[in-house]
């Protein structure tokens, strides 16, 4: 799990692996690990999920943390712009590290997408990159499980 | 704005103490696993058991008894730290990798209790991190919102200025530039008055109300001259600073548009000091116009007050002999024995009293316009000199034999059926049909009560200039009222009635306590169905007489009456002159 601070990535994995959704925020301090057995197409699948803490000012991923990731889910705020650049800097450094890998976009939030800054237009953008975009919500649910499944079906396939 | 912001804190459930034991003592509970290049656990120790491994096999794959090295699969060739690694509520570990020169690998555990401080730090910062987003997102919605409102302003034509409780300038709108021609930048701090062009009682009125020495609430209808020579009509509303004591508010609307359509409307139903708009007044205005060129002699016929003298100028006015003199006969006020003489002179020694020579009225109008009024109470041994006068234009003075020559326009008016007269003897029929070469018509007010409301609007306006008070509008229970009103005096006694109002109102609106109570009481009938009581109006000229020392000009206002009507009704109730 990947993206800029407080995108979401601890409140995914959370409402993923343990169906709970917490309105309080709590700071990931370098990686949690959870680990989330899953069906798809008939295969059981391991999911080992290294939810890493958020990049930030002061934080910014270690390249050791990244080793041994099959794919990743980026995770990107809908109510704030910056995520987006941050994102797209992450994926840089994943390719940089491990080459390319099989990854999903998660635009999160959209319980307030009144909120958002982040555009159609920008959202096309990244899709005309080639990034394969999904918007979800931690606190709903809404397209939490379909991202985690488009993940494990890229791996597999 | 920025006020409301909470400010971010840190919950830090490690204390100074945690950090000293941390740091001092220690409490690391190490283990450590080595695995072979194949991914194999071949030995372990430490303090496994306190991590959740306490049955762990050799030579099976270390990442299916090992939670997290399958995430580190495959493992390379360089060292490598992971830090702050969790897979249990509030225990964390920092999970190093060293590599041996056989091709194994050492992994090694060290857990710290720093941990949660290190967390809590973090989550401070964070929090921070959102606050400060949320305050620049907040920030930039007040300012979008500023921006928002400042655009709408603009767009509203008005000028909002604020003044601090010395009356300077603290704020002005971008719309100043286009109305006041100064920048906003360029009067913060200057006074009111240096950047509002206002002279005169305007400028005493607007200071009232800023000062707090009148009540503010009302607008006040202003004129600016502004630095290129124009001049803006506006209407300021003054108000308090909701926001601080002191402060105030203005609201300057720009009325110009507003003002000079509506002067364009008020000349087109104003001719010659004549208000009116109704088909029949335009055909009055009509006729003037066609006459005025001509030297025509005119008869101008209307009740009393509907304004014949102000037509007979009208025509004056807009004839060729504008500038030349122009004289009112009021023939009514004259006596049989005055007439003669003061029409047409007379010669020293005439009579008792000639002292002196003495030219007439003709005579002074020469070049010019007479006009006879109440020309139907002329006496008969007149009627015929002024027949000679209209045949020959020259008069003899009385006294003399040798006619002199006149150059005059002669204008008739009279409030009788001059045909009615005739019939009765009283009116020479040729001196009729001299007179009434051309005729106008002026209609009373009650058949032209479309004009009604334009001009109580007019006399409203004049009287409350005139008298200071800050009447503007009439209530729709006093207009309907005046308009039912039968006005047997016509546009004269609509006018006095206005004043007597506006007199009497306090306010900005006109109500019906205020009219006077002739007028709201039982409708008036019709002016041909009213009786004539004599001795009524004889008290009633007399009473006006004695409260303006028989000065009758003075009476006939209070009357609401001209004097050449006063004169006939005087005459009619065997009143002496």
């Amino acid at each position: 799990m990947l993206g800029a601070f407080s995108v979401g990535k601890t409140s995914l994995v959370s409402r993923y692996v343990h169906s709970m959704f917490s309105e309080r925020y709590q700071t990931t301090v370098g990686v949690r690990i959870e680990k989330q057995q899953m069906s798809i197409n008939g295969s059981t699948l391991d999911l080992l999920i290294w939810d890493l803490h958020g990049e930030d000012d002061v934080h910014t991923v270690r390249d050791s943390y990244l080793r041994g990731a099959s794919g990743y889910l980026l995770v990107l705020d809908g109510t704030r712009r910056e995520t987006l650049a941050v994102a797209r800097a992450l994926k840089q450094r994943v390719d940089a590290v491990l080459g390319e890998k099989p990854f999903v976009a998660l635009l999160n939030k959209t319980d307030v997408r009144a909120d958002w800054t982040i555009s159609d237009a920008d959202v096309e953008s990244l899709r005309t990159d080639g990034w394969h975009v999904l918007e979800t919500s931690a606190k709903s649910g809404d397209g939490v499980e379909k991202g985690f499944e488009i993940l494990a079906a890229q791996l597999l396939g | 704005m920025t006020d409301r912001i909470e400010q971010p804190f840190a919950d830090l459930p490690a204390s100074v103490c945690d950090y000293l034991r941390t740091v001092c003592v220690g409490e690391r509970h190490p283990a450590y696993f080595l695995v072979d290049r194949n991914g194999l656990l071949i030995r372990w120790g430490g303090d496994c058991a306190r991590y959740g491994w306490a049955e762990l096999k050799s030579d099976q794959p270390a990442s299916e008894q090992v939670d997290f090295v399958e995430g580190l699969l495959p493992l390379g060739t360089e060292p490598f730290i992971l830090p702050m690694a969790s897979w249990e509520e509030g225990r964390y570990v920092d999970i190093h990798g060293v590599p041996s020169a056989e091709g194994d690998w050492f992994l090694v555990l060290d857990c710290t209790s720093m941990a949660k401080a290190k967390q809590s730090i973090q989550q401070a910062m964070n929090d921070m991190a959102l606050m400060r987003n949320k305050r620049e997102a907040l920030l930039r919605q007040v300012q979008k919102d500023h921006d928002d409102l400042q655009v709408m302003l603009n767009q509203l034509r008005v000028i909002t200025a604020v003044l601090d409780s010395d009356g300077r300038i603290v704020f002005l709108s971008d719309r100043a530039e286009a109305i006041l021609m100064e920048s906003p930048e360029n009067v913060l701090g200057r006074r009111w008055h240096e950047v509002f062009p206002v002279t005169g009682d305007d400028r005493e009125c607007l200071e009232a109300q800023i000062t707090g020495q009148v009540n503010a609430g009302e607008k006040i209808c202003l004129r600016m001259h502004i630095s290129t020579g124009r001049d803006v009509w506006v209407e300021i509303d003054v108000r308090d600073d909701p926001r601080k004591e002191g402060h105030r508010l203005l609201y300057c609307y720009d009325m110009s548009d507003v003002y000079n359509l509506r002067s364009m409307l008020e000349e087109k139903a104003e001719f010659c000091g004549m208000i009116g708009k109704s088909a029949s007044m335009e055909k009055v205005f009509q006729m003037i116009r066609n006459l005025a060129g001509l030297d025509a002699t005119v008869l101008i016929e209307g009740e009393t007050g509907t304004g014949k003298e102000l037509v007979a100028r009208a025509i004056h006015d807009a004839s060729s002999s504008a500038d030349k003199p122009f004289i009112v006969v009021n023939c009514a006020g004259l006596s049989d024995s005055l007439i003669n003489s003061e029409l047409f002179g007379h010669r020293k020694g005439a009579f008792t009293g000639a002292m002196q020579d003495q030219e007439g009225l003709f005579e002074a109008a020469n070049g010019g316009t007479i006009l006879l009024d109440e020309i139907g109470d002329v006496p008969m041994n007149t009627q015929t000199r002024l027949l000679r006068v209209l045949e020959q234009r020259e008069v003899v003075r009385i006294g003399e034999t040798q006619p002199r020559k006149i150059d005059i326009r002669i204008l008739a008016a009279t409030h009788k059926d001059l045909r009615q007269e005739v019939r009765a003897g009283n009116f020479r029929e040729d001196l009729l049909y001299r007179i009434r070469v051309a005729r106008i018509m002026i209609p009373p007010l009650r058949e032209r009560r479309e004009d009604i409301p334009l001009l109580i609007q007019t006399f409203l306006h004049r009287f409350a200039t005139a008298s200071g008070r800050p009447v503007v509008e009439v209530d729709s229970e006093a207009m309907r009222v005046m308009m039912n009103y039968a006005w047997p005096g016509n546009v004269r006694e609509l006018r006095n009635a206005v004043e007597f109002s506006v007199i009497g109102c306090a306010g900005s609106v006109l109500k019906l306590e205020h009219l006077a109570p002739e007028i709201t009481e039982v409708p008036a009938p019709p002016v041909s169905e009213r009786p004539y009581d004599v001795n009524a109006e004889k008290q009633r000229i007399l009473e006006a007489l004695r409260v303006c020392n028989g000065n009758r000009s003075k009476a006939a206002d209070v009357l609401g009456i001209s004097r050449a009507t006063l004169y006939r009704r005087m005459k009619a109730c065997f009143i002496a002159s």
